[in-house]
């Protein structure tokens, strides 16, 4: 590593800005988040009064331990990568971050809920706005219909190639990615809870406000694949560009614009909803007289297990 | 606007749904041409089966307070229900009557109730 090349100098410049990133979530979002909902709360499971004072103190260690290895885990698998010089391995090791660490934290969850929520307690009345929540008032389709033409174009390139050597890895696994990611937006529009008939006005914001921010962040995640997708069908369909090198550091380029404007989302986002949120009843903490308590729809969730699924069976296959 | 269910109440949970929309309606929340959400929509939400919300919606379509167009979500239709027989609409005032009387009521506190609900009834539609 004495004598960095331009590309290295920039991909150590992104993993440092990464880094950063990590570093400020771990200390501004995470470390607190089980008391985001105050005391009253842990990950959003009604405990008892002096909770804090008592049992929860270790359940607060627990997660803490959990956060910890967590990211002293990737921090470990980043350095050893750095040190052998082995760059090829950044983008398995980003997107094994990208897949690792919120399965920990949704694992955390179901295991706080399993124990801690098992008898959530039970209302007998629930609200339900009478606002028509219509796909087109959240989904933009002529940015959809730009994606699946860029997606259209980009196989077009690749498959039209001569001559040059291509990695179908690539193209499959992002186009898997953005595609199947509509469908989750879908679920996110349509996914849904009865309101408390307490500060019902606030929930529902909330509940809006939360259902747009997860549709921003889920767009962001699908430009930072679309980018590189149509980049590499260029680079590799277009031999004049493939011959070219300010056409990758274009690419580099956008890439990390978005990733930059990902960034402000999550920040901006996920504070916001923090405070919005810190004294209202956290979602799925209770039942309603005809639901019971969970994190999100099964359909969801079963969409999200299956889609999840064949992005580990595409990686398995293309790593053989 | 929001509408409360409530397991508690006698009422079945779709006659829950059709009084809520009609007094949403009565008070002008709900004004003419405002699309209500999808069936699917409010049934997800609640947890409750679809049909009770079909059965719900079909209802208020046939005294007049509702459009539903096939594939599409319905639309507040009018105020005023369909044009029914006068005795007909008295009836269920009757019904409310007899029983206050026979729950005791005097004359007097039977006036200033029905004056308090219609108050409460015209409330948010006064205030806009």
């Amino acid at each position: 590593m004495s004598a960095h090349t331009s590309e290295e100098w920039l991909l150590l410049f992104i993993i440092a800005l990464y880094v950063i990133a990590r570093v400020f979530f771990l200390a501004r979002r995470f470390w607190n988040q089980p008391l985001n909902h105050g005391s009253g709360f842990f990950l959003g499971v009604e405990v008892a009064p002096g909770f804090y004072t008592g049992e929860g103190v270790g359940w607060l260690k627990r997660y803490r331990t959990m956060l910890l290895g967590e990211h002293l885990v990737e921090a470990l698998a980043l350095v050893a990568i750095l040190v052998s010089g082995r760059w090829i391995l950044l983008p398995s090791w980003a997107g094994g971050t990208a897949v690792f660490f919120p399965a920990i934290i949704i694992g955390f969850m179901a295991y706080t809920r399993a124990k801690l929520g098992a008898n959530p307690p039970v209302r007998s009345s629930a609200v339900v706005s009478l606002e028509a929540r219509r796909l087109g008032d959240y989904i933009s389709w002529p940015a959809e219909l730009l994606i699946a033409g860029i997606i259209v174009l980009s196989w077009a390139l690749l498959l039209t190639h001569r001559g040059v050597r291509m990695q179908w890895n690539f193209p499959v696994v992002f186009t898997y990615v953005v595609v199947g990611l509509l469908p989750f937006k879908i679920g996110v529009v349509r996914n849904s809870f009865p309101l408390p008939s307490e500060r019902t006005e606030e929930h529902h914001r909330w509940e809006e406000a939360n259902r747009r921010y997860s549709l921003r962040v889920l767009d962001g995640m699908r430009w930072i694949f679309i980018v590189p997708l149509a980049g590499y069908a260029l680079i590799k369909g277009w031999p004049a560009a493939n011959a070219l090198v300010w056409p990758r550091w274009l690419l580099v380029g956008i890439v990390l614009a978005v990733w930059l404007v990902l960034m402000g989302i999550l920040i901006r986002g996920s504070g916001g909803l923090a405070a919005m949120g810190r004294d209202l009843r956290p979602v799925g903490s209770w039942s309603g007289p005809f639901r019971p308590a969970r994190l999100m729809m099964p359909g969801l969730l079963a969409w999200f297990g299956a889609w999840f699924g064949g992005l580990v069976l595409l990686l398995v296959f293309f790593r053989r | 606007m929001f509408l409360t269910v409530d397991v508690n109440d006698k009422r079945p949970l779709y006659q829950q749904i059709i009084d809520g929309v009609k007094a949403l309606i009565a008070r002008g929340d709900l004004h003419e041409g405002t699309t209500l959400p999808s069936v699917r929509q409010v049934a997800g939400d609640l947890g409750v089966n679809l049909n009770t919300i079909a059965v719900a919606y079909r209802r208020l379509q046939e005294e007049g307070f509702l459009t539903i167009r096939h594939g599409a979500s319905a639309v507040v239709s009018s105020r005023w229900a369909r044009a029914v027989d006068e005795d007909e609409l008295r009836q269920p005032l009757r019904t409310a009557l007899t029983q206050l009387v026979l729950a005791g009521r005097s004359d007097k506190e039977i006036s200033a109730a029905v004056q308090q609900e219609l108050e409460f009834l015209h409330q948010k539609g006064d205030s806009q």
